[in-house]
């Protein structure tokens, strides 16, 4: 044993040696599939480097780039878009990257410089461009009041003029140009208020009440209207053309057009693919050489022949393709996306003002006033640094505490005595100890002691307290505002409250039913009735969430089948109001729980001696007193470790809240837990004010098990 | 108070009958039981009774009243459950309670219902108890005490000893019948232990495959079985059974079992054809040990073994190959592989049929 250890050291030390004496290849980190990927592959072979090529999935790369790069290791370039640079650049993860500023299009060099430093080399631009069905459409419209003028033919029903992507922020940003706003301005201001915004927003508004636009689509749904050829336009980017290959549809690629009231452009946002180098790979000669050559001319002209993506080169030759000619027309138009962390704040709040001005909730000014709001507490600045001597002077305590009372306990000599004859039993609890030590104790230390923080990754100083403070207070706002602490506990306790009645009436009255032995084939409707609790709860979450589809879920065929019996029920938009977006997570959420509550039942039944209901019976209890006097008594204890159980569960039940409603309408139906969520992951990562959360969520659900725990006790008694 | 009168009550379950054409009459006050085998039908009549389970056919009438297609709570019974059946969640005064607070008496009239009734059985200082905190007989009298603060017109008994320790079950037993005697209202109980049944029984139906097989009063079944079952079933240890041929020897009639002979009183017999084939019948308590001089008519047997219970031995002996068992005083001696004489008075002696099992007595 000891002999192969040291035979594998001398192994490892000999590979070391060699592998630092030979000059190392580039490494090289990329996103790209299919396309895109064979023609890096084919410009990095002819390329003459050695380079070391290695593809990472999109939706983890940053977190990859983040673990890798500041301990060594990592890539020396990668490739990924433009407007991850701010946050690249503040964590450290790449270097300035030199290049000649010729033959480049200036919308693509001003993207990728931040601060003017120049931080990385542009390869390619995408944006969104206007789809034109060349069966429908007689030419390419100039302005966007001319699409129905252009029309072959009036449009029948099933079709629609101009499909996109209308709640999404992304969208809409080329409305918001028409009218002069941005999302983001550069000094890193809310851009999606005043007055501009605000008609943007009526035009939207407009274009979908008057059926011109589909409501509520989403790519999928653009997609399917565009390529089956019921949509006269649509606006999307290169990944459209990529899913219409084998359609019969002819069209063709245009920039957006102009909106006349205002004479302005709709200007898409420039996302502007672009090499970067990490520090190390920005100090290797080898590695500023390969990205150069990434993106020389002839690179260039191999993108676009291998993977028909718009350069951002403009002193290359476009092949002759009508899309790529489309897209690079519209390129020019576009407004690089703002590199800044701020934009990451933006989409949360512009697209809840979206949502609710499309589906009329609210006036354009409200909700965007509303929206700027929301992105102003984002962004608000972290608490001051605190003093750590409180908290020091508080562990002190504790530990001074513990060391007294271990002092104290171990003078008495009967203790001394117990703990050395019980000292074989930890040899056999060490393992267990450990491990749940790891797993359980040691992050949820670590999570309480994030909550003590706040920044942003990188640069977290202690704050003490603050951030429940500002929880507690609402960050000085209202106390009962939308997404206030109070507010959403409120909307937990309600939906917990709920769940947890529907969950035990409804189980509790199927096992009773399932217990008769009168009934027949009991045993398969156990089973069949056990199905929604075998099922994965995402899983079940996400056919919900499609059968509440306001156009094709399966509740809307079922209004639909009922208006043609002669019953008038308006298709409902499920996760417009809070009301219908709460019944549909409730509903979803009884479907997941009430097979726990069953089996439960019907396992306290069990339990229950048939002679006793019998001998109430012989004493004169009718059907409906055995259930109550002695059934319900009976059971009941039993069932209450299981409900005390389930209301955990459903007090943090994220999966049901985040994939059902995803918080619709305007976060009004999110839980604590999908609250705490957002802040870490969607409301730039403010990890100290989530754990916060957690921290209160722990606490609350402790002491209300606690204290029922002790009810329990006296009621048993 | 009611009498009871069970006719052509039949039970199946699918294709099983369980109860076959039962009937039953039960005078007013009387104390009934129903006795047999394990699965001889007794507790599923028992439960029809009470209404738990409903006849597939015929009546039950308690008095006047035709309760065949009534609910349990409308036949004024109250029952004891073999496992007590206490309710777990009720301290004992609510146990005992629960069907008075169910029928709305007024509280001071229960209250002093269950006074009467734990004084009666002893209950008293176990009224706050709850059921699990109980020994098994405090669980019985607690079920008895249930079934007393009813006042019903008929008590239902199921088995209600078999879950007690020997020791316990003679005891209760007397309590049972002392109970009875102040109480005096009918009731009927179930077992499958023949002593409990010829104890405390007025009347006593043995029930064999779903069928009332012989009923009345216990000594009168025990002298006069009406078939090999009911002989055999009654009495411990259980009558001696010796295949036999009749046959006539001048005025008298002898059973000859392989040259054993048994001399009967031929004025108790129907039927007594020389030649015949039959089962002679003889309880153990029933012979005496002979003198070979003694000149009565003799049967001789050997022995095989003894159980000496002190008051009394039993004498495990064989007759001709086949066993058979005599009572003897404690003071006989008995060696093993010893042949002795036996004597057995004539009007003693049972006599079934060796096909149908009947009884030949007229």
């Amino acid at each position: 044993m000891l002999r192969a250890l040291a035979a594998l050291l001398v192994l490892v030390a000999s590979l070391a040696s060699t592998r630092a004496a030979s000059a190392e290849p580039v490494r090289l980190w990329h996103a790209y599939r299919g396309a895109e990927a064979r023609a890096l592959e084919e410009i990095v072979r002819t390329s003459g480097i050695e380079v070391e090529l290695l593809a990472v999935p999109a939706d983890a790369f940053a977190t990859k780039l983040a673990a890798a790069i500041p301990h060594g290791e990592g890539p020396d370039l990668f490739i990924d878009a433009h407007e991850r640079l701010g946050d690249y650049l503040r964590q450290g993860l790449v270097a300035e990257l030199q290049v000649e500023r010729v033959g480049y299009a200036p919308s693509a060099l001003r993207a990728v410089e931040i601060e003017g430093r120049q931080l990385a080399v542009p390869l390619s631009q995408k944006c969104v461009a206007l789809y034109v069905n060349r069966a429908l459409a007689r030419r390419v419209p100039t302005d966007l009041e001319d699409l129905e003028a252009v029309l072959v033919r009036p449009l029948a029903s099933g079709e629609v003029l101009l499909a996109y992507e209308s709640r999404s922020a992304y969208y809409h940003a080329p409305f918001l140009a028409a009218f002069g706003g941005r999302l983001l301005w550069p000094d890193e201001r809310f851009g999606f208020v005043g007055q501009g915004a605000e008609r943007s927003l009526v035009l939207a508004r407009e274009l979908q009440r008057s059926g011109k636009v589909p409501g509520n689509a989403d790519g999928a749904l653009v997609t399917q209207l565009f390529r089956s050829g019921r949509a006269a336009f649509a606006v999307s980017g290169p990944w459209l053309a990529g899913d219409l290959g084998d359609a019969a549809v002819q069209y063709a690629v245009a920039p957006l057009p102009r909106v006349r009231v205002t004479g302005g452009r709709m200007r898409p946002l420039l996302t502007v693919e672009a090499v970067m180098a990490s520090p190390r790979g920005a100090s290797r000669p080898e590695a500023r050489a390969l990205a150069a050559l990434l993106a020389s001319r002839e690179a260039a002209a191999t993108r676009m022949r291998i993977a028909h993506v718009v350069s951002a080169r403009t002193d290359v030759e476009l092949p002759d393709d009508p899309v790529v000619r489309g897209f690079a027309e519209a390129a020019r138009e576009a407004d690089p996306m703002p590199t800044s962390a701020a934009m990451r704040a933006v989409w949360e709040p512009s697209e809840k003002a979206i949502r609710k001005v499309l589906n009329g909730s609210a006036e354009p000014r409200a909700a965007l006033e509303e929206a700027k709001r929301r992105f102003d507490d984002v962004r608000r600045p972290p608490p001051p640094e605190a003093s750590r001597r409180p908290l020091l002077v508080l562990i002190g305590l504790a530990l001074l505490a513990g060391a007294l009372t271990l002092v104290r306990r171990s003078r008495d000599a009967s203790f001394r005595a117990e703990v050395v004859a019980s000292l074989p039993a930890y040899r056999y609890l060490i393992h267990a100890v450990l491990a749940l030590g790891l797993l359980v104790f040691a992050p949820l230390v670590a999570g309480a002691a994030i909550s003590l923080t706040a920044g942003r990754p990188g640069e977290t100083v202690y704050v003490g307290t603050a951030n429940f403070i500002d929880i507690l207070t609402a960050r000085g706002g209202p106390l009962l505002a939308t997404g206030s602490f109070y507010l959403v506990l409120a909307v937990t306790v309600a939906w917990t409250v709920l769940n947890v009645g529907l969950h035990v009436t409804i189980g509790a009255t199927l096992g009773v039913l399932l217990s008769r032995p009168v009934l027949r084939m009991r045993a398969a409707y156990r089973v069949l009735l056990i199905v929604p609790w075998a099922v994965p709860s995402y899983v079940t979450a996400l056919a919900w969430r499609g059968m509440f589809h306001r156009q094709f879920g399966a509740v809307t065929a079922l209004t639909t089948k009922l208006r043609a019996l002669g019953v008038d029920l308006e298709p409902i938009d499920w996760f417009a109001r809070f009301a219908t977006a709460f019944a549909a997570n409730v509903t979803t959420n009884v479907w997941l729980g009430f097979p726990f509550m069953m089996v439960v039942t019907i396992a306290a039944l069990t339990s229950l001696p048939r002679e006793v209901l019998e001998a109430a019976e012989v004493d004169g209890a009718t059907r409906w007193q055995r259930f109550t006097r002695i059934v319900v008594p009976i059971v009941r204890p039993s069932m209450i470790p299981s409900v005390a159980l389930g209301a955990v569960w459903t007090f943090n039940m994220f999966n049901v809240v985040f994939l059902v409603s995803g918080g619709e309408p305007d976060g009004q139906t999110d839980i604590l837990v999908s609250e705490a969520y957002r802040w870490a992951f969607t409301r730039q990562a403010q990890y100290g004010y989530a754990a916060a959360y957690s921290v209160l969520i722990f606490a609350l659900l402790f002491g209300v098990t606690r204290l029922g725990a002790r009810f329990g006790r006296r009621a048993a008694t | 108070m009611a009498s009871v009168a069970v006719e052509r009550l039949t039970k199946r379950f699918g294709s099983n009958t369980i109860l076959d054409e039962i009937a039953l009459a039960i005078p007013e006050g009387a104390f009934a039981v129903l006795v047999g085998p394990s699965g001889c039908g007794k507790s599923t009549l028992l439960r029809v009774l009470a209404g738990l389970e409903r006849p597939s056919s015929g009546t039950i009438r308690f008095g006047e009243r035709d309760v065949t297609r009534l609910e349990p709570r409308e036949r004024d019974i109250a029952m004891v459950f073999q496992s007590y059946a206490l309710y777990p969640h009720l301290t004992v005064r609510d146990n005992l309670a629960f069907g008075l607070t169910l029928r709305k008496v007024p509280p001071a009239e229960i209250a002093s219902r269950v006074a009467e009734a734990s004084r009666m059985l002893g209950l008293d200082a176990l009224l706050d108890r709850m059921p699990k905190a109980l020994s098994g007989g405090q669980r019985q009298r607690v079920a008895m005490g249930r079934a007393i603060v009813r006042r019903p017109g008929l008590f239902l008994f199921d088995e209600p000893l078999s879950n007690l320790d020997a020791a316990l079950r003679g005891q209760v037993r007397v309590e049972i019948r002392r109970l009875h005697e102040a109480l005096g209202t009918t009731s009927i109980y179930v077992t499958h232990d023949q002593v409990e049944a010829m104890t405390l029984a007025d009347v006593m139906f043995v029930l064999h495959r779903g069928k009332v097989e012989q009923s009345g009063a216990p000594l009168e079944i025990y002298d006069r079985p009406r078939s090999r079952f009911v002989a055999g079933f009654l009495g411990s240890p259980p009558m001696n059974f010796l295949e036999a041929t009749l046959v006539r020897d001048g005025a008298a009639w002898i059973a000859d079992s392989a040259g054993a002979r048994f001399t009967l009183g031929a004025a108790e017999f129907d039927g007594l054809v020389s030649g015949r084939r039959v089962i002679v019948g003889v309880r153990p308590h029933d012979v005496a040990l002979v003198d070979e001089a003694s000149g009565q008519a003799t049967v001789e047997l050997r022995f095989e073994f003894a159980e000496k219970l002190g008051g009394e031995t039993y004498a495990h002996a064989s007759i001709g190959g086949a066993p058979f068992v005599v009572r003897l005083e404690p003071t006989v001696d008995v060696r093993v592989g010893e042949a002795r004489r036996l004597a057995v008075e004539p009007s003693r002696v049972h006599l079934f049929d060796a096909e149908t099992g009947l009884a030949l007595r007229c």
